[in-house]
């Protein structure tokens, strides 16, 4: 048409081309804005309980460890030690802390990315200046940093507080807090956040994908937690027939039973030998017992396990990532 | 050759395999400075092709250029509004143009963004999730317009508008067109809504490009005949039409016979027999006429040059 | 400066109001020789029609030496429309005219139609697309496919 009504605006046509540096920190500041409300409370939540295990290894802990002394030195003979506020509250904070990722699943899935392929908005900032992976890649990036720093710190935190009050911790290594000093805790939220991400690319609606984010990220950690003791090879003790195998202290025991000709068998019945000495020995004999053996973790087995758990979810965490990566190139231009 | 703003070949688009196609076989040239009414029933598969243009879709076959690359490319320089106006509740209207502004960097350009919402007085502070379907209409075009787009796609633009809002609007639109060139495609099912602003036509319907072209070309190319003479009669029913020796030459879009008129909509083809009476179609006859008659030969770009040169 | 009313259902033309209308204002004096018409910016904005629909009609005025594109600084009228002044005698017989249709009994419309016709017959249509014209049982121009443009379009 006619060029002098139409004159043809070529600089801003030259200066997207050359792809401005000022996009990525815009658009991180864009996802920080839209999910300000979770930010927030993610960093309450993260602040509080820091500050409640802060106010466990200090204040409790002290008083817990004075009350004991005390106790000690009035000689009673049964000191109540059953109930402790520093192990409770601190099993109750792993927990907590262990389990995050299932609000981060169901963030993933229904406000950070399910709402947004629902309601257009992802549309939106597609036809803006950003493409669907750059938008995709803000919109992991941002909660991922923000998630990795601050599970980290929590994590060093806890294990501050637990490592300086073990005396008064009576529960094991492992358990259902056991990711929640090691980096398998920040897996398992980086895990939760790209499967919420696929879930979401994937149902296109939040509920949806926030329902099948956290069950499939729930179904994942009870997997992990099921099979958590064949992570790495467990050491087997033995014992002849006259004692019980040694185990150390804090030894995670796996499985144990009785040696029949040397091999062990973990569901033999030699409860039934009764009787004195003489009359057990020949019960056992009987069947073939030679011994006792018992499988278990010891606790130098805690790093190997933490890290095979770790990168057992970071594979997973890195496929989700390429599937939903793949799933939004596929489906735009 | 003037510069293209949006080329289509064999283009289709499928979602899902037990669905069908939403769009097969586009094909159409749209040269750079125009003003393009997608017009189309409901469900014709307009929003689809405004999709597929802007890159929210990949094409199942065919391509779709824009702007002289692929619509993934073009992304900077291309503005998009779809039809339900999608916007975070969230955020203020101040908000959301700072993010238009964070997310289109070296484009974007404020004051224009905040003309149109200031003509709509509204409060920039106001949250997004308290407009109502209007006052979103006006954000997300102020958030279209503001990135300075040399290609604007709006979906069922005008539809929230109440009149004065439609107008007003309308004429920013036009403004931005005239001043800057940019080429502007909108759809709608009512014509009428966008015939004076308009001067470039898709017709899509079920799937398929009906006609496509310069309005006034299309409106050249097509002639409304009648006559009451015995070829009425000898017509008899309205399927033989075509087949009368006067209109054979012709392409027939749609005929009637009432008594002893006969009437149609015609692509002449050449010299019509004198005892026909003319009258040039207007552009909704013209429409309304390919969307009853879906067997109707299409008019799309390879077409109209040969027919009009 | 003139401002264009478009009436989408007068059944002319978009293109053909702006002309008319532009016309109308060099006849009444609105416009004279040296006055900017306003871009074609400013008529979108306030009528919401297309660009390329003012600078068509732009273009026609231009055509009939009426009105010159200075680029970059907009479109000025060149000349004004002579109209027949109020006392020729063009004017007077029109009017006496007027009195005998009146007087034989034709009221308004008759008289309206009648001059159409008349006016149809001996001066050309203002340039439009076809059927564009009021009077549609007027003689037409033989039935086949017009140009679109027949001033011819640039493009």
């Amino acid at each position: 048409m006619t060029a002098v009504a139409h004159p043809r605006t070529g600089a801003p046509q030259s200066a997207a081309e050359a792809l401005p540096s000022g996009a990525s920190w815009g658009t991180v500041r864009t996802v920080l804005r839209l999910h300000r409300t979770a930010l927030v409370f993610w960093t309450l939540a993260v602040a509080c309980l820091s500050g409640c295990l802060v106010r466990l290894a200090t204040v409790t802990a002290d008083d817990e460890r004075a009350t004991l002394e005390a106790c000690d030195r009035a000689g009673q003979d049964f000191c109540d030690t059953t109930v402790s506020d520093f192990a409770s509250g601190m099993g109750l904070i792993g927990l907590f802390l262990v389990y995050s990722f299932l609000a981060v699943a169901a963030f993933a899935g229904g406000s950070l990315i399910g709402r947004e392929m629902e309601n257009g908005t992802a549309h939106l900032a597609w036809t803006q200046g950003i493409s669907p992976v750059r938008w995709l890649t803000a919109k992991l990036a941002v909660p991922a940093l923000v998630l990795t720093a601050s599970t980290t710190a929590l994590v060093l935190v806890y294990r501050w507080a637990w490592d300086g009050n073990r005396d008064l911790l009576s529960f094991e290594w492992v358990g259902e807090a056991f990711p929640s000093r090691g980096p398998a805790a920040v897996a398992y939220v980086l895990c939760a956040l790209a499967v919420g991400a696929l879930a979401g690319v994937l149902l296109r609606r939040p509920l949806p994908a926030l329902g099948a984010a956290t069950a499939t990220t729930w179904a994942l950690s009870f997997v992990l937690t099921l099979y958590r003791d064949h992570l790495w090879p467990t050491v087997t003790s033995t014992s002849p027939t006259s004692g019980d195998p040694y185990l150390p202290g804090t030894a995670w025991q796996v499985a144990s039973g009785a040696l029949v000709h040397g091999r062990p068998v973990p569901d033999l019945d030699y409860s039934r030998c009764e009787g004195g000495d003489a009359e057990i020995r020949r019960c056992l004999d009987d069947l073939g017992v030679t011994g006792y053996y018992a499988t278990y973790h010891p606790e130098s087995h805690y790093w190997p396990i933490q890290l095979v758990e770790t990168g057992i979810l970071l594979t997973v965490t890195a496929l989700a990532t390429a599937a939903v990566y793949w799933l939004v190139r596929r489906r735009t231009a | 050759m003037t510069d293209l703003a949006m080329a289509a070949t064999a283009l289709g688009k499928r979602f899902g395999r037990r669905r069908g196609w939403a769009l097969r076989d586009c094909a159409f040239r749209l040269p750079a400075g125009r003003v393009c009414a997608v017009v189309g029933p409901n469900g014709a598969g307009k929003s689809t092709l405004l999709s597929l243009a802007a890159g929210l879709l990949a094409p199942t076959e065919g391509t779709i250029t824009v702007l002289g690359t692929d619509p993934a490319s073009a992304r900077a320089r291309v503005g998009y509004v779809a039809q339900d106006k999608p916007l975070h509740p969230q955020l203020t209207i101040a908000e959301t143009l700072r993010m238009g502004a964070h997310l289109n960097p070296g484009r974007w350009e404020a004051t224009a963004a905040e003309r149109i919402v200031a003509a709509g007085e509204l409060d920039p502070r106001r949250r997004i999730r308290a407009l109502s379907g209007g006052q979103r209409t006006r954000v997300a075009l102020a958030l279209a317009l503001a990135k300075r787009p040399e290609l604007l796609l709006l979906d069922e633009p005008m539809a929230d508008l109440d009149p004065l809002a439609r107008h007003e609007l309308m004429g920013a639109l036009m403004s931005q067109a005239a001043q800057h060139g940019t080429t502007i495609v909108m759809s709608s099912h009512v014509v009428a809504e966008l015939e004076d602003s308009c001067d470039h036509l898709l017709l899509v319907g079920r799937g398929r490009i009906r006609l496509a072209g310069e309005i006034d070309d299309l409106l050249a190319a097509h002639t409304r005949v009648s006559t009451t003479t015995q070829a009425a009669e000898r017509a008899g029913a309205a399927e033989a039409v075509a087949e009368l020796p006067d209109l054979r030459a012709h392409t027939v879009v749609e005929s009637r016979v009432t008594g002893r008129q006969l009437t149609a909509l015609i692509r002449p083809a050449g010299r019509l027999a004198d005892d026909w009476r003319t009258s040039a179609p207007s552009l909704e006859e013209l429409i309304l006429a390919y969307l009853r008659n879906p067997e109707a030969a299409s008019l799309t770009p390879a077409a109209p040059e040969e027919a009009l040169a | 400066m003139v401002e264009y009313r478009i009436d989408r259902h007068s059944g002319v033309a978009t293109y053909v109001q702006i002309v008319q209308q532009t016309k109308q204002a060099l006849r009444l004096g609105v416009l004279r020789p040296g006055d900017k018409l306003p871009t074609a910016r400013e008529v979108v904005e306030a009528t919401a029609i297309n660009p390329n629909t003012v600078l068509k009609a732009y273009r026609e005025l231009e055509r009939e030496g009426l009105v010159e594109a200075r680029r970059g600084l907009g479109t000025f009228v060149r000349r004004g429309l002579s109209t027949a002044p109020a006392d020729s005698p063009l004017r007077t017989e029109l009017d006496a005219w007027a009195v005998r249709a009146r007087d034989t009994g034709l009221d308004r419309e008759d008289v309206a139609a009648l001059f159409t016709a008349v006016l149809e017959e001996h001066f050309a249509p203002p340039g439009g697309p076809p059927g564009t014209s009021p009077a549609a049982p007027a003689p037409r121009p033989p039935a086949h496919a017009e140009p679109a443009h027949p001033q011819g379009d640039p493009s």
